[in-house]
């Protein structure tokens, strides 16, 4: 197989793309998607930092300030994390089993402009008399209700979510039916790629954790909208309810946005070490036990509610540290005695591992409740699931960009300017994020726009800005790396980086049905075996 | 099969567990119902592993797989999209008027018949 010069998959004009039911075209439309509402949800947390860099309010007003911190939550979680991680699953998924698409092309589709009309109809209270949603990306009962968020903005972010999660439980039934039902010839459970494991474990997730998530957002739909009474206490309703459901959903949403990174570690970090993954089967047993445990822990959210049982939420979040430990072992293991490189994918996995483990660790701490009775609502909060998620899946997302960027595009990355992205990230992340643990420890509550000087928060605050900056520079490097890679056009390759799962086996970029002929699969480690016919099984 | 039968199972067990430590009705339906779906994909997987199929042999080859058809992939496709602004239109409509819940459902309707025709 030779190199193509020319990027296959990036061409064709606007009908194409609107009509695609290719797979990788879905996902390429997915992750392109989510970058942007990446740049829209980045600017509205620096309008946020700025606003906090000094005591009084200075850019904004109280009712802007809340629309910030509820869309740029909303932004990451549902419409950049999320589905960045189920679009890069699109385009891997078939790819990595040897099939030559997903098994439902139309309902990927529709999954995909479902979910781009969801983010628009959510982006679009903007544009509404009250401006958009301003009761948190939580959205609880009753600040969400009629009362408190009387405006449109607030309807048109529960319809736009739910047209999103609709689309999450579409693509959810599509990858794991693709996955159970197109594997090529000899890919049997225990050779699929970690990163197909986990996106199969996700859409397990999504598949049991959307639903409520649905049913919370029409009742609240229907009180605010409908004369309901759902969460309202005064007419026989509840709103502990609504956090019941709200977190049925939420917590495994966290997994849901964390399981597919974990599989892109896991691809990266073996390719990168010149060794197979330490502990295959341990670490998809250690999958399945994060996705079983997931659904036990909800409540941790709501300790401070005197309306469940702590004791019971609290062992049940302690237990899920240890698969996710296992799988830090498996990393470490990995790359134990290997003949470690690092180029801009490694650098990254790294950066995710350090970042990931203080969010992790910080985890176990608010997960006893004596510890969350202290800092809830604290911006040691705000820390510690900005260390899961931006330092853990968002420095994940650009390990992946650079790994399979060659595969995409058929060139290679510019390394350079990646790797100096990386380092500038992660200076820059935990200039921004590691001050906002001492703040919270000093009783800074989160969501609020202003504080007074004698506080003493404004040093901190003013770093978490700066560093704030420096992430805002670092994202600007990485774009320009992606441009220069275009720009320079060298040719990369079928496999660049001498790859491990299957999707290295074919050309970069792929045709359209994936594989002219899908190679003998005997292992785990299916191109590497092609590469290596002496050393295989 | 097992794996997703062991997931169901705790997803039943923790169910229980949580009824008996908490008395707490929204959460214990949810856990079950949990446990339920997983047992739903292990029912199907178990359906399955009374005929295996070459991709859960260890040793099968591409040649195991040479008369099997693996069915036919659309190329393109304009109805999802469709589809898709239709269903916004119909959301839209539940806080700005009847009238474009109509005009969602009938694109809605022009997307349905459009996919099925499309699907023969």
């Amino acid at each position: 197989m030779t190199a193509r010069a020319e990027p296959l998959a990036l061409g064709g004009g606007v009908v194409t793309w609107v009509t695609t039911t290719d797979h990788k075209r879905i996902g390429i439309l997915y992750m392109a998607t989510s970058a942007v509402f990446f740049v829209a949800g980045g600017l509205l947390a620096l309008l946020m930092r700025a606003e906090l860099a000094a005591p009084g309010l200075r850019f904004v007003d109280r009712q802007t300030y809340a629309e910030l911190f509820t869309m740029h939550g909303t932004t990451m979680i549902f419409l950049v994390v999320a589905p960045f991680g189920l679009g890069l699953a699109n385009y891997l998924v078939p790819l990595q089993i040897g099939a030559p698409d997903m098994a439902l092309p139309r309902l990927n589709a529709l999954s995909y402009w479902l979910f781009l009309a969801g983010g628009l109809t959510v982006y679009s209270g903007f544009a509404s008399s009250h401006g958009a949603a301003a009761a948190g990306w939580t959205a609880y009962v009753p600040l969400s209700g009629p009362r408190w968020s009387p405006g449109v903005g607030m309807d048109l972010w529960i319809l736009g979510l739910a047209l999103t999660s609709a689309s999450g439980i579409m693509t959810a039934i599509n990858l794991l039916t693709t996955t159970l039902l197109m594997r090529a010839p000899g890919m049997t459970m225990w050779r699929l790629p970690i990163f197909t494991w986990n996106a199969a474990v996700t859409s397990l997730i999504i598949l049991v954790a959307f639903p409520p998530l649905a049913t919370a957002f029409a009742l609240l739909f229907m009180d605010r909208r409908l004369g309901g009474h759902a969460f309202d206490p005064a007419a026989g309703g509840s709103a502990v309810l609504y956090q019941h459901l709200f977190w049925f959903f939420g917590h495994p949403e966290v997994y849901v946005m964390i399981l597919p990174f974990f599989g892109v570690i896991t691809e990266i970090v073996p390719v990168f070490s010149r060794k197979p993954v330490f502990g295959y089967v341990g670490f998809v047993l250690a999958t399945l036990a994060i996705a079983g445990l997931s659904m036990g822990v909800w409540a941790h959210h709501m300790f401070t509610t005197g309306a469940v049982s702590n004791p019971f939420f609290s062992a049940m979040s302690f237990l899920i540290a240890v698969p996710t430990g296992v799988k830090f072992f498996n990393w470490i293991g990995t790359m134990w005695r290997g003949r470690l490189t690092f180029p801009s994918p490694m650098l990254f996995a790294l950066a995710f591992m350090g970042n990931f483990l203080i969010g992790g660790v910080t985890g176990v701490m608010v997960a006893s409740p004596p510890i969350d009775f202290h800092v809830q609502d604290t911006y040691f909060v705000v820390a510690h699931f900005h260390y899961t998620l931006m330092g853990g899946s968002v420095f994940a997302i650009f390990a992946a960009i650079a790994f399979w960027f060659p595969k995409v595009t058929g060139y290679r990355f510019h390394d350079l300017p990646g790797r100096l992205a990386c380092g500038l990230m992660f200076v820059g992340f935990n200039l921004t994020f590691w001050p906002m643990f001492v703040l919270g420890l000093r009783g800074m509550p989160r969501r609020i726009d202003d504080y007074a000087a004698s506080t003493g928060w404004g040093p901190a605050n003013l770093l978490a800005t700066g560093g704030s900056l420096v992430l805002a520079v670092s994202v600007v490097v990485f774009a320009w790396a992606l441009w220069s890679s275009f720009r320079r056009r060298v040719p990369a390759g079928d496999d660049p980086w001498g790859g491990y799962s299957l999707e290295w086996a074919t050309t970069s970029p792929p045709p359209e049905h994936n594989f002219e002929r899908v190679p003998p699969i005997r292992s785990e480690r299916p191109a590497f075996d092609l590469r290596h016919p002496d050393l295989g099984p | 099969m097992k794996v997703f039968a062991g997931a169901g199972a705790f997803g039943l067990a923790v169910g229980g567990i949580y009824w008996f430590v908490t008395h707490e009705d929204a959460g214990t339906v949810l856990l079950l119902s949990m446990g339920l779906a997983v047992l739903i994909v292990a029912g199907s997987l178990l359906r399955r592993a009374r005929a295996p199929l070459p991709e859960d042999r260890a040793d099968a080859g591409p040649a195991d797989a040479g008369d099997e058809p693996v069915g036919t992939f659309v190329l393109g496709s304009a109805w999802p999209a469709w589809l898709a602004l239709a269903s916004a239109l119909v959301a839209a409509g539940l806080l700005f008027g009847v009238a474009l819940i109509a005009l969602g459902l009938a694109l809605a309707a022009l997307a349905v018949i459009g996919l099925i025709r499309e699907g023969r």
